[in-house]
């Protein structure tokens, strides 16, 4: 637990500057009268193309489905974290058992791919 | 100091929460819940939780946050900030919070006070996980396999 609240300050000082640089931003926008209740501000791109609402259908299909194989990726560092924690003490054997894992899931990455889940179309 | 920070994250993380439920702006409450997940996070660093609190940061924090902004960003946020609530759905949820309130809290009463720390670091998970629980570890890989090949065959149906 100890090593981990070294995470925790490097966490604290990205936070600071996160909620920092936005801020200025925020200070200067008084003076600059921004307009916060603006329509504008609502949309998910604020300095984009101007959206047909409501986007529906197959745009957010794909949306969807690359979320969804980014989850079942997630997973995978999950249980790929005590491997790489212990990585020395595991040794030939835990490479072996942690490459049959990887392999099998790049099966369905493969799949992914081919089935055209991940291109933007 | 750990007690100190275990109340800090708690607190962090519940009025997260409820700012999360409450935020007029949806995108707003979403990166509310994101700061909710990650504090509940520490929580279990805490505790001594490691791999559970990884876990947290790692699922919660990341794919399913994605998941909740991915679907937010297809939705009109201002037609759902000015929508009202209504009372029907308000009280259903609030039942259904409270039932699993006093749930919760009779089965932790139940092991209060009986629960010792126990093997929870990513370092001590390892040896059992490559080697004792092997198989069903190499299953689990498979069990990810269906799931991709599930999301994708059902969001890639063909045209």
């Amino acid at each position: 637990m100890e090593s981990y609240l070294t995470l925790l300050v490097f966490f604290l000082i990205a936070l600071t500057v996160a909620l920092l640089v936005p801020n200025i931003n925020l200070i200067t926008n008084k003076f600059l009268k921004i307009d916060k209740a603006n329509r504008e501000k609502f949309e998910p791109y604020e300095c984009g193309i101007p959206k047909i609402n409501p986007i529906k259908g197959s745009y957010f299909a794909i949306f969807y489905v690359v979320a969804l194989v980014f989850l079942l990726f997630d997973l995978e560092t999950v249980f790929l974290f005590p491997w790489a924690v212990s990585f020395r003490k595991l040794g030939m054997l835990g490479i072996a058992e942690a490459f049959l894992f990887i392999t099998i899931l790049l099966v369905g990455f493969l799949y992914a791919i081919a089935k055209g889940a991940l291109k933007w179309d | 100091m750990k007690e100190i920070l275990f109340y800090l994250f708690g607190v962090i993380s519940a009025v997260l929460a409820l700012l999360s439920v409450t935020s007029k702006n949806v995108i707003k409450g979403g990166v509310a819940l994101l700061g909710s997940f990650i504090s509940l996070g520490a929580v279990y660093f805490t505790v001594g939780a490691e791999f559970v609190g990884i876990i947290q940061v790692i699922v919660y924090g990341g794919a399913i946050i994605v998941l909740y902004l991915f679907a937010l960003l297809t939705m009109d946020v201002k037609k759902i900030a000015e929508e009202k609530v209504r009372g029907s759905s308000a009280a259903a949820g609030a039942f259904l919070s409270i039932l699993l309130m006093i749930l919760l809290l009779l089965e932790a009463s139940k092991i209060a006070g009986k629960v010792k720390p126990a093997v929870s670091g990513a370092k001590e998970l390892a040896l059992p996980l490559f080697f004792k629980y092997l198989l069903p570890f190499e299953i689990v890989s498979i069990l990810l396999l269906v799931a991709t090949i599930g999301a994708v065959a059902i969001a890639r149906r063909e045209e």
